[in-house]
């Protein structure tokens, strides 16, 4: 196992305001991000960028850190299209197409290469979150409505295909698995599973609001993060609960981070080997996803790290970034942020999973297909 | 005009959209662009105004005043020719002087302005235009000259005025003549003495003159139209005409159409309708004596010594008999009249004070007088007022006598007095006075025909109020011990505690929820200032404090309510805080939308949450009631103080508000308890009925599960549907202990060791209906045992091959290699599975089942998303012939594509012609297969969009044949294969031309 990354390579500085969410692409090549500047930004997080300034002299990411770091590259912006904040993005598998949320409660689907968009009106309240199929033929927006709206993005209605109903709290986070399976993590502390071929809704009970869910890369596990005991839950998606009565689908705990106000993410690695978590002292935890036990402790932001992202591309590449940093003195104003890519520096062939015998056989089906295809 | 024809014509787009179009497609901008004017800056212009800039100057000033021209074109139609043409540039378009009968024009309004100032008017301040004559001579009034209408006069046919006398005289024998000829002449008023010259006016004298009376004397002719019946004129020949004594003569119309009611000219300050005397006329007539007008007056009708005149009495005012003054026709003899038209004329408003100044010289002075309801004009004073009183108030007197009868005459009496010159009876004044009175009650005058009565006929009783008992207190009066208590609590709550205790705590005390919610969203209490500035003794103070505050609060509580408050307490004991919610930081609410129960409403009642929050509470009872004095221990003793207590209560209050330590250790140490308890808590997994829609699954390329199919999806009763999911709170081991416990079967796509996802899913689902229809009462079918058992039967396969008609041609090969699923799915199954047929047969069978499993759907679907390979035709071309389609793809695709055109509608003739057709494609596939393959996948998605619906049917077939192929037995839906036959049939026409072509 390649070791973890240790120090950042680049910053990606956006507008103004923090950062809520930066999202890699599937194959790891880019970076989109997200925040209170209502533009959704586009980045390069491999390359400099050749007109900034060799090495910055000062960043607010350098607080922490000794040397200054370089820029990213920024390719393109996408504005114009929320009033509001944005909470949350999707990026599709093919990279051509990009959803945003945010709390102008509407979702808005971009094309990223010609910046077209097409807003859904999509809740009544804030949007937290979305996401979407690989192939964008579904988008979920979750809200501070209490409701998951399921769109048909190969549709031009405007009304939702389904309102997944059920949470008593805001929707804060939301997964939706290959297999058909929606994951939902709410304010009122249950992770809820909506699973299309089963017709079934799973729900969790943690106790406490649910900020983030993420899922393994098997999709046979799913991480839940828990504000107030500050607590990531690895929680099995099927087994659980049938082992018998009143039983539990968690597989184990990670805590050590601070969690107590922050809708903080969370992460698996790419080889899912460890768990990955912000912390609201700026640092980034990782866990060892078998033992639990931290396995590092990158610091690099003086204010809380709000969004990781792993790098898909290798096991060793691990990429996050992050940090709305809150203004010292005045907690309710959150100001501008930057982005630190932390970035192993190969980027290797595409990740050859060890599916060997887990992997779904339409999985390999599919990939043969396609790979005949071209 | 015609400059437009030639440009372009016009583009008419529609009446109710705008009619034509203007300018360049509804805009301000031509073919060519729109091209703002050029700015020119003024700065040339100011700064030198005269030598460096001379034209550059000059173009600028020009350029900056807009023109009509600027915002017109040439389709304007006036700019070109006409404005230019005619040198209407640059004006204004108005009335001519002849067509502005009001004087509406600017010139006219303000000549007008000019004059009334000059010569002042009757109505002080801006006069109405109505009241305001036409200052220039208009083309009407022209026109109606010409036609014998002189100014003043009516407009209509003239009209006939007889003598009183003659009339009254000749009353009986004359309805004969004049009125045989015009039955229905009205008669308009009483008959009387015709005394004017001008009645003697022979009427051709009139006639030639063409009107009636001079211009001017309208005063004549006001007396005449009041004095005079009217009749009428008929054409009666003139012999009849001339027996008149009088002749015939025959008067314009009255101007009575024009008649304006004058209200009098308001002069004053008060409200419009006040008078301040109108219950004091001896105050009116006072201060009027007081004026120097007044005086004046006196002195000049000293010989009649009344104080106050009778129409002041009658009217409350004076401003009645000015009125009917200044309304009166100056230079007229006066008599005693009947009723006069209370209306003015608008000549009377003009033309009367115009009058009136002239003869009195002193304009401005009489009017003012007048204006002031103060009449005392020198000549016709006396007259004026006996005449004016009688007539203005006729009206109102008449109406009253007509009704009241003694009242009238009293008044009439006054009035006849009055006229007379005779002092005034005080007592009839009064009786006068008293009919105008208001009723005492409401200050409103009495109906109609009643009076205000001068002796009030009955008093009223009042009854003296009971009296209290000899023991009564007026005022509440605590026990000692209430009292104390109650100061406690009030002290605690708002007075000295106050910034001790935090909000929890007082919320707490005034009994609202605890603060559960912020403690599991890991709050600290609000114990900053306890933190902080606070010594340890002042937590000593506020920690005895609370005690007796609670307890206080108890004492208040009647026993009646005990029973119900424990209800409620049990009831929302476990549930969550009400407080303002916390507001997230970074955008992302974690506010509780509003009306919603937290996490901790279901909590276990057995729940760590539920115990930290009922433990310390008999602690904290019994601290209590030690800390209480003696008296208030009775009262503890008496109730239930359990009951009584706030159940719930936050960590740092239940203890830290009892004892001497501090609430901050406590409640900081109670919150890392908390946290840690909380993490250590395993979450609790409970499993319920959700119905994606069709849509969803397949967009999500999920097969549809069957409980999605009960549901009328798009319909109202189906969103109902939809909602109403049956909640199973046991969890799944509870009725599935069997099934996935034992084989530690994941529910959901299970880890896969030889059992395949889909027959795990069914085996839950059919568990799960099972308990539904237990929970239900056993409403639905009877429970399936769980596993192994097959409730419905299949359709034998031949049934399918029967439909389907698999081609044994060898040349469609199934694309894709088999399935890569377990072999276990490759197998069929079951005990409804027909004999074996013929190995070709079998093969296809295996395949067919092969097809069921929904992986296997929804990696067509993917392959069909992707392109590669797709459809369902495909599908079936796997299921029944089994043939690998790698090896002729093209020519497969090929077909598919012409399918696909033929279900667009012209099948039959397809039919028909479709060997040849087939044999063309054949050749053509031959040909140019690498560029086919470039366009098929075009082609296949626009197949995919057409057979969208094919797809839903065959994927539902598939799913339900999964089930059987994987080799558990699962029930499946009886539907089921209905549904696959449906599909089927709908694809069946397209195969069996596929078959013929193949023959071919």
């Amino acid at each position: 196992m390649p070791p973890l990354p240790s120090k950042p390579t680049r910053v990606a500085k956006a507008g103004e305001g923090p950062l809520y969410i930066a999202r890699l692409t599937a194959d790891g090549k880019y970076l989109l991000t997200g925040g209170q500047d209502r533009t959704v930004r586009l980045w390069n997080p491999h390359k400099p960028d050749p007109a900034a300034a060799p090495p910055p002299p000062t960043t607010a990411a350098s607080a922490t850190s000794d040397e200054p770091l370089e820029a990213a590259l920024m390719i393109k912006a996408y504005g114009g299209g929320h009033g509001h904040e944005i909470c949350d993005l999707a990026v599709a598998a093919d990279n051509s197409k990009v959803a945003s949320c945010g709390g102008d409660r509407a979702a808005v689907v971009w094309d990223v290469a010609t910046g077209a968009l097409r807003k859904l009106p999509a809740h009544d309240a804030a949007v937290n979150a979305c996401a979407a199929t690989a192939d964008f033929a579904v988008l979920l927006t979750g809200s501070y409505d209490r409701t998951v709206r399921a769109w048909d993005l190969r549709a031009h209605g405007r009304a939702p295909v389904q309102v997944l109903e059920g949470a008593r709290d805001s929707i804060t986070s939301l997964l939706v698995l290959p297999c058909g399976a929606i994951v939902a993590g709410s304010v009122d502390g249950r992770v809820r599973t909506y699973d299309a071929r089963a017709a079934a809704l799973i729900e969790d009970d943690c106790r406490e609001p649910v900020t983030c869910v993420a899922a393994s890369h098997d999709g046979k596990c799913v991480l839940a993060s828990c504000l107030g005991s500050a607590t990531l839950r690895l929680l099995e998606r099927g087994g659980g609960g049938s082992g018998g009565g009143g039983g539990s689908a968690q597989l184990a705990a990670y805590r050590g981070h601070a969690h107590a106000r922050y809708p903080l993410r969370t992460a698996f690695s790419a080889d899912d080997s460890h768990v990955l978590s912000c912390s609201e002292d700026g640092d980034v935890v990782a866990w060892d996803l078998v033992t639990g036990a931290v396995a590092a402790r990158l610091r690099r932001h003086a204010r809380p790290t709000s969004a990781i992202a792993a790098h898909p591309g290798g096991p060793a590449a691990l990429g996050y970034r992050m940090l709305p940093q809150l203004q010292p003195g005045s907690e309710a104003h959150v100001h501008i942020t930057a982005v630190a890519v932390f970035s192993c520096h190969s980027i290797s062939k595409p990740r050859q999973r060890a599916e060997a015998a887990s992997a779904w056989p339409w999985q390999q089906r599919r990939r043969r297909q396609r790979l005949r295809q071209w | 005009m015609e400059g437009k024809a030639a440009k372009r014509p016009e583009r008419f787009h529609g009446a109710f959209t705008g009619g034509f179009s203007a300018g360049y497609f509804n805009t301000v901008g031509t073919a060519e662009g729109w091209a703002p004017s050029k700015f020119v800056s003024s700065r040339d212009r100011r700064a030198g105004g005269g030598e460096d800039g001379g034209a550059a100057a000059a173009a600028a000033a020009q350029q900056q005043r807009q023109r009509p021209e600027d915002f017109m074109d040439e389709e304007d139609g006036l700019l070109g020719r006409t404005l230019q043409e005619d040198g209407l540039l640059g004006r204004t378009l108005q009335a001519k002087e002849d067509f502005d009968t009001m004087g509406q024009t600017a010139a006219a309004a303000a000549r007008q302005h000019a004059e009334a100032i000059s010569k002042g008017s009757a109505i002080p301040g801006p006069a109405p235009l109505e009241l305001i004559g036409p200052s220039s001579d208009p083309i009407g009034r022209r026109l109606l000259r010409a036609m014998g209408w002189r100014e003043g006069q009516g407009v209509g046919r003239r009209v006939r005025r007889r003598p009183a006398a003659a009339a009254a005289a000749a009353a009986a024998p004359r309805t004969g003549e004049t009125e045989g000829a015009a039955p229905k002449r009205p008669r308009l008023g009483p008959l009387q003495h015709l005394e004017d010259e001008c009645q003697q006016q022979p009427q051709a004298s009139l006639a030639a003159a063409g009107a009636g009376v001079p211009d001017g004397d309208s005063s004549r002719r006001r007396r005449q139209r009041a004095e005079t019946q009217l009749e009428v004129e008929d054409e009666a020949p003139a012999a009849v005409r001339a027996r008149f004594a009088g002749g015939p003569v025959t008067f314009a119309p009255d101007n009575a159409a024009a008649a304006v009611a004058v209200p009098p000219a308001k002069a004053d300050a008060y409200g419009v309708g006040y008078d301040p005397y109108a219950h004091a006329p001896e105050l009116a007539a006072a201060l009027r004596a007081g004026s120097r007008r007044g005086a004046a007056d006196a002195a000049a009708a000293g010989a009649r010594p009344a104080v106050y005149r009778m129409s002041d009495a009658v009217r409350g005012g004076g401003g009645s008999a000015q009125q009917q003054q200044q309304r009166a026709p100056r230079g007229v003899p006066h008599e005693r009249h009947g009723a006069r038209p209370a209306v003015y004329r608008m000549s009377d408003a003009v033309r009367g004070s115009s009058r009136a100044q002239q003869r009195s010289g002193g304009g401005s002075a009489q009017q003012q007088r007048g204006l002031h309801g103060f009449a005392v004009d020198d000549e016709d004073d006396d007259a004026a007022f006996g005449d004016a009183a009688i007539e203005y108030d006729t009206t109102i007197v008449e109406d009253e006598v007509e009704v009241g009868g003694s009242g009238g005459a009293a008044l009439s009496s006054a009035v006849a007095a009055w006229t007379k010159g005779v002092e005034v009876d005080a007592g009839e004044a009064a009786a006068a006075l008293r009919r105008h009175a208001r009723c005492p009650s409401d200050n409103r005058p009495p109906p109609v025909g009643f009076v205000v009565a001068s002796i009030p006929l009955q008093k009223p009783t009042y009854w003296t109020p009971p009296e209290p008992p000899s023991t009564f207190v007026p005022r509440h009066q605590f026990s000692p011990e209430q009292d104390r208590a109650r100061l406690e609590m009030v002290d605690m709550i708002w007075g000295k505690a106050r910034g001790r205790v935090d909000a929890g705590q007082r919320g707490a005390l005034l009994g609202e929820a605890p603060r559960v919610r912020g403690a599991l969203l890991g709050e600290a209490p609000l114990v900053v200032t306890l933190q902080q500035g606070a010594t340890a003794a002042a937590a000593a103070a506020a920690a005895p404090a609370a005690a007796p505050a609670a307890a206080a609060r108890e004492v208040f509580m009647p026993a009646a309510f005990d029973g119900l408050k424990s209800a409620m307490a049990s009831r929302f004991t476990g549930s969550s805080g009400t407080e303002a919610p916390p507001t997230g930081p970074i955008g992302l609410s974690m506010r509780a939308p509003k009306g919603l129960a937290n996490s901790g409403t279901e909590a276990p009642p057995s729940g760590p949450i539920g115990l930290s929050m009922r433990a310390p509470k008999a602690q904290a009872t019994a601290a209590q009631a030690q800390a209480l004095p003696k008296a208030r221990s009775k009262l503890f003793r008496g109730g239930e103080p359990e009951v009584l207590m706030p159940e719930a209560r936050p960590a740092g209050l239940s203890t830290g508000g009892l004892s001497a330590a501090t609430p901050k250790v406590d409640a900081e140490a109670e919150a890392a308890k908390e946290r840690e308890r909380l993490a250590a808590l395993e979450p609790t997994r409970t499993v319920s009925v959700w119905r994606p829609s069709p849509l969803l699954c397949k967009r999500l390329n999920v097969p549809v599960p069957p409980a999605s199919r009960e549901v009328q999806w798009g319909t109202q009763a189906g969103r109902a549907q939809e909602k109403s999911t049956e909640i199973f709170h046991e969890s799944i081991g509870k009725f599935a202990p069997s099934a996935a416990a034992a084989a530690k079967l994941p529910l959901l796509h299970g880890v896969g060791e030889g059992a395949p996802a889909a027959v795990t899913v069914g085996a839950g689902l059919v568990q799960r209906n099972g308990a539904a229809a237990a929970a239900a009462g056993g409403a639905q079918e009877p429970p399936a045992p769980p596993l192994d058992i097959e409730v419905a039967v299949k359709p034998p396969l031949d049934l399918f091959k029967r439909i389907f008609e698999p081609d044994s041609d060898s040349e469609a090969e199934a694309e894709a290699a088999p399935p890569a699923g377990p072999p276990a799915m490759r197998t069929v199954k079951g005990p409804a599975m027909p004999p074996l047929p013929p190995p070709q047969q079998q093969q296809q069978q295996q395949e067919a089942a092969a097809l069921r499993p929904e992986w296997a759907v929804e990696s067509a679907a993917k392959a069909q998303r992707y392109g590669a390979s797709s459809s369902e035709s495909e599908l079936e071309s796997d299921s029944e012939s089994g043939k690998s389609r790698t090896k002729s793809g093209p020519g497969e695709r090929r077909r598919e594509r012409r399918r696909s055109k033929e279900r667009s509608g012209k099948e039959q003739r397809r039919r028909r012609s479709s060997g040849s057709s087939s044999k063309k494609h054949k050749s053509e596939s031959k040909s140019g297969r690498k560029a086919e393959r470039r366009g098929d996948r075009r082609d296949e998605r626009r197949a995919d969009k057409k057979r969208k619906h094919k797809k839903r049917s065959s994927s539902r077939r598939s799913d339900g044949d999964g089930s059987d192929g994987g080799g558990r037995g699962v029930s499946r839906r009886a539907d089921d294969g209905g549904g696959g036959s449906d599909g089927g049939g709908g694809g069946g026409g397209s195969r069996k031309d596929r078959k013929k072509s193949r023959h071919k």
